[in-house]
């Protein structure tokens, strides 16, 4: 039995194999470097202008078969983060992704244009669907103009490739995820968490102090693929899946609807290897079917009437 | 600590019993890649069926003994939720998903009398400290408080005195871990330019005692319980507020720091308490 070839490429980039780290899960992407050098390529936390402190804990609570977090964008801003993390980052030697973010587009290409001057970066993700920020949140994918205005904006800054990361909390995420691409994304990642809340009954109040958090984890992972497979449908680019993915088999789910590479994100909080187990697991599966390469098994989803 | 990155292990659970009226001492016998623990680290434990998803529950390292093929890790705990519930349920012989042992470990001083301050359930590590550190610092000391009898521990085979309180008086001192103390700072039992404080309980109870350690100008480590995601440092879900710290330069922590990475063990002085209050 011989292991399948798990190599995929996202638009110009080449990946050894398509589990990446989904952004604000896997802290700067050095903190585990042992794993993080055997993923296809890692994302950053979200990285904006300014340092910000992230909210008032308690910012996590644990919800049936997931959880729910409201983290706030801590992070080291963009200067100590090119200083500090991005050349251990670098050393992996694995494709960089930084994750940026913002409250207006003005903060995006502030990000962009400090980080286009370090070298070696692959990419960036476009962090348009935070919901636990007050400004520069979930009101990017409000509309499908409005995230096509920051896409455009950031467009014109920078010639590395840009994802944009969605929101799965709007009305039409193929809308949106087209209005990316025509304003020049080079692919999509969806989906973000989704709004949720959890309640206190003792104390009548909610479980993070920030109120609402994101809901991530095998709880959403139907949801999460369901919208992948619209995303798929709705653009030609290459479509980066992501929500409640643990196992091989999850991941497999994202593949076969057509996502070209995944994100583990949660599944991580398990252990820190759980990403490393996912690729072992994709490749023992795909070995065990006799399918030779990944590409093979990309968006091959056959519908009922063809596999009768 | 080592720089390799930490990998669960299957552990097998060897002996399970009841320790006083309402803890919990359960013995995993882990594989021989465990690395050493140090006192005040913890572990992460997948308490769940396989299969289903649960966050990963912290407990607190109590004991640690090297064996012919691997080693043992003691547990001391009581069934607080569905995670604690899960581990108080197995029996001899199942297995336990274990990651560890994680976080940042008691720094005991040289020179100075270790002076161990538990509140409730926080008497795990201390247990464990006193036992690393009761070889090069024999003099110290533990003082351990609980609510009332039922609450107490029995702190087997502490190599320190051990003082108790509980706020009923129904073992040891009447009052809390924090009145007694004052009471052997007042006495001069306690000598604060020799001694050191390593403290481990509710988030109040180290708040005071922070404050004692300041007006006594005595070191004191405490170790900080959050909710954690992770476990790891990779979630940024266990923050702990820090004090601003002009003279360090630019903060390594900032306002925030991760209570499973960058702790759990931290100076006293270094948290901010009216931040952890609000």
């Amino acid at each position: 039995m011989s292991l399948p070839d798990l190599a995929v490429t996202v638009g110009s980039l080449d990946l050894a194999n398509p589990v990446l780290c989904a952004s604000g899960t896997f802290g700067y992407g050095i903190e585990h470097p042992e794993i993080a050098a055997r993923l296809g390529a890692v994302v950053t936390k979200t990285i904006t202008r300014e340092p910000r402190e992230g909210n008032a804990p308690p910012r996590v609570a644990e919800t049936p078969s997931g959880m729910l977090n409201s983290i706030g964008l801590q992070n080291v801003g963009v200067e100590r983060f090119v200083r500090e993390k991005l050349p251990p980052l670098l050393d992996l030697g694995v494709p960089a992704v930084v994750s940026v973010g913002g409250r207006s587009a003005d903060d995006f290409e502030d990000v962009i244009r400090t980080l286009d001057r370090a070298r070696g970066i692959s990419a960036y993700e476009l962090n348009i669907s935070c919901p636990n920020v007050k400004e520069g949140g979930l009101e990017f994918c409000a509309s499908p103009a409005a995230a096509a205005d920051l896409v455009r904006r950031c467009r014109g800054s920078t010639e590395r490739p840009l994802w944009a990361k969605l929101s799965p909390s709007v009305t039409s995420i193929g809308a949106l995820a087209r209005a990316c691409v025509d304003a020049g994304a080079d692919a999509i990642t969806a989906v973000n968490t989704f709004v949720g809340l959890a309640l206190d009954l003792e104390e009548r109040r909610p479980r993070l102090r920030n109120g609402v958090g994101g809901l991530s984890g095998p709880a959403i992972r139907p949801l999460a693929l369901a919208r992948v497979r619209e995303v798929v449908r709705a653009v030609s680019v290459p479509v980066i899946g992501v929500g409640g993915i643990v196992t091989g088999r999850d991941a497999l789910e994202f593949l076969l609807v057509g996502a070209r590479a995944v994100q583990v994100g949660t599944g991580s909080f398990l252990r820190p290897d759980q990403p490393e187990r996912v690729i072992d697991e994709i490749a023992a599966f795909l070995a065990a079917r006799s399918v030779r390469s990944i590409d093979e098994w990309t968006g091959s989803l056959r519908d009922w009437e063809e596999s009768r | 600590m080592s720089g390799a990155a930490p990998r669960s292990v299957d552990a097998r659970v060897g002996a399970i019993r009841r320790v006083g009226a309402a803890g919990t001492w359960i013995d995993l016998e882990m594989p021989g890649r465990f690395e050493a623990p140090r006192a005040g680290q913890f572990v992460q434990l997948a308490c769940q069926p396989p299969g289903l998803f649960r966050l990963r529950r912290p407990f607190s390292i109590c004991a640690w003994r090297l064996g012919p093929e691997g080693s043992t890790l003691g547990i001391l705990f009581s069934v607080v939720g569905e995670g604690s519930r899960w581990l108080d349920q197995r029996k001899p012989g199942e297995t336990v998903d274990v990651l560890g042992p994680l976080g940042r470990p008691f720094r005991p001083i040289p020179g100075r009398v270790p002076v161990l301050v538990a509140g409730g359930r926080g008497i795990a590590p201390l247990i464990f400290l006193a036992d690393q550190a009761g070889e090069a610092l024999p003099d110290g000391i533990l003082l351990y408080g609980a609510r009332d009898r039922s609450a107490i521990f029995p702190a087997e085979g502490c190599p320190y005195p051990v003082y108790r309180a509980t706020l009923d008086g129904s073992i040891g001192h009447r009052g809390t871990v924090l009145d007694l103390l004052r009471d052997l700072l007042g006495h001069g039992a306690v000598r604060p330019e020799a001694s050191a404080l390593y403290a481990c309980g509710p988030l109040p109870m180290l708040a005071a005692l922070a404050r004692i350690a300041l007006d006594h100008a005595m070191p004191a480590q405490v170790s900080v319980e959050t909710l954690f995601g992770c476990g790891t440092g990779i979630c940024a879900g266990c923050a702990i507020p820090i004090r601003a710290e002009p003279a360090l330069g630019e903060d390594p922590f900032g306002r925030y720091a991760f209570a499973c990475s960058d702790g759990p063990v931290f100076e006293a002085s270094r948290i901010d308490w009216e931040g952890v209050r609000e």
